[in-house]
């Protein structure tokens, strides 16, 4: 498995069907931020957790010219069923076969469960990796400020301490 | 430096406070009157208050994960409106007690078992005149790091551990040792 990719180097190229069974492809996305948010499995608890919250901002998150790509080794139809289910409007993608390969290239594939980690990787709008978060434990969900954090950060906008100040 | 663990909306005097506004420690809850677990953690928190007067307050901050709970806006809208006449907790416990039952009806029935001013609970829910107060919530948990309902954080710290009693009266303890 490749080692996760470090800052300001070019995000793996890959691309993969979405819930539609449509195309998706990395590089289709230059021009615009891009949040990679892999996950162990549609259905499980705390993915729905972590996938709503995400869709609940999603408006403010697209506000800061990014999309949002989920990732996990499901097949395209299960993310559909759960894409309905759950309102989702933004893609999840299936790296169902070869089982876990872009999870591989970005180095956080779980050999022995056979899924990925749960983390996320944020990409410029150059297709640059510019910060990536993977849990510490699967079990427990992504703050969703690490997402505006890394946006703000990579838009420049102004700090939270300005923020708060 | 990414970190989702510290708890940073300051808190202010106007909050949602159970216990004594000056306890030294402070429970935050990030909530949704339609989540499940908010409904099972709720004893539990309110349990951890009277059991330590002294010591521990909550403050309870909305988090309505409409995607999923369709009606959490409306339920939560109707806890800001008793709020407004004074009744905010006795609201955030029928609230619980009575999910996902959240439609108009319901939500006026649950006001009018506390005896609000219906005539006040019914205009500010159609005008949706406390929208503003749960969306200001919803941003002061994207700041803080919530993770999903109910997010928990003890004196800033997020807790994730299990939501029991003795597991919090521990993780409390480390806190403050």
């Amino acid at each position: 498995m490749a080692p996760v990719p470090q800052p300001n180097t070019p995000a793996p190229e890959f691309t993969l069907p979405d819930g539609d069974q449509k195309s998706v492809k990395l590089s289709d996305y230059r021009g615009r931020n891009v949040v990679l948010a892999f996950y162990p499995a549609d259905w499980s608890p705390v993915c729905t957790s972590e996938l709503a919250l995400i869709q609940e901002t999603l408006e403010e998150i697209r506000g800061m010219n990014a999309e949002v790509l989920g990732i996990s080794v499901d097949g395209p139809w299960c993310h559909r069923a759960w894409t309905e289910r759950q309102h989702l409007t933004y893609p999840l993608l299936s790296d169902f076969w070869p089982h876990g390969e872009v999870a591989r290239r970005y180095g956080v594939f779980r050999d022995k469960e056979g899924f990925s980690e749960r983390a996320l990787f944020f990409i410029d709008a150059s297709g640059k990796i510019r910060g990536s978060w993977v849990a510490e434990n699967p079990t427990i969900a992504p703050g969703i400020n690490l997402i505006f954090d890394a946006l703000e950060e990579i838009q420049g906008v102004r700090s939270r301490e300005a923020r708060h100040a | 430096m990414l970190d989702d663990r510290v708890q940073r909306a300051p808190i202010s005097e106007e909050e949602w406070c159970l216990g004594q506004r000056g306890a030294p420690l402070t429970l935050l809850e990030y909530g949704d009157f339609e989540c499940s677990h908010c409904a099972l953690a709720r004893p539990v928190l309110e349990r951890l208050v009277a059991e330590n007067p002294e010591t521990i307050r909550l403050i309870y901050r909305h988090l309505p994960v409409t995607t999923i709970h369709p009606l959490a806006m409306n339920a939560a809208e109707a806890a800001e409106a008793a709020g407004a006449q004074g009744k905010f907790w006795e609201m955030h416990d029928l609230l619980f007690a009575h999910q996902p039952r959240f439609d108009l009806d319901h939500l006026r029935r649950l006001a009018h078992a506390i005896h609000l001013q219906m005539g006040q609970f019914d205009r500010e829910m159609s005008t949706h005149a406390h929208v503003p107060e749960v969306k200001r919530d919803i941003r002061r948990g994207i700041e803080d790091g919530v993770n999903g309902t109910p997010t928990l954080f003890i004196n800033r710290m997020r807790y994730d551990g299990p939501r029991e009693y003795d597991a919090m009266l521990a993780a409390i303890a480390l806190q403050t040792a």
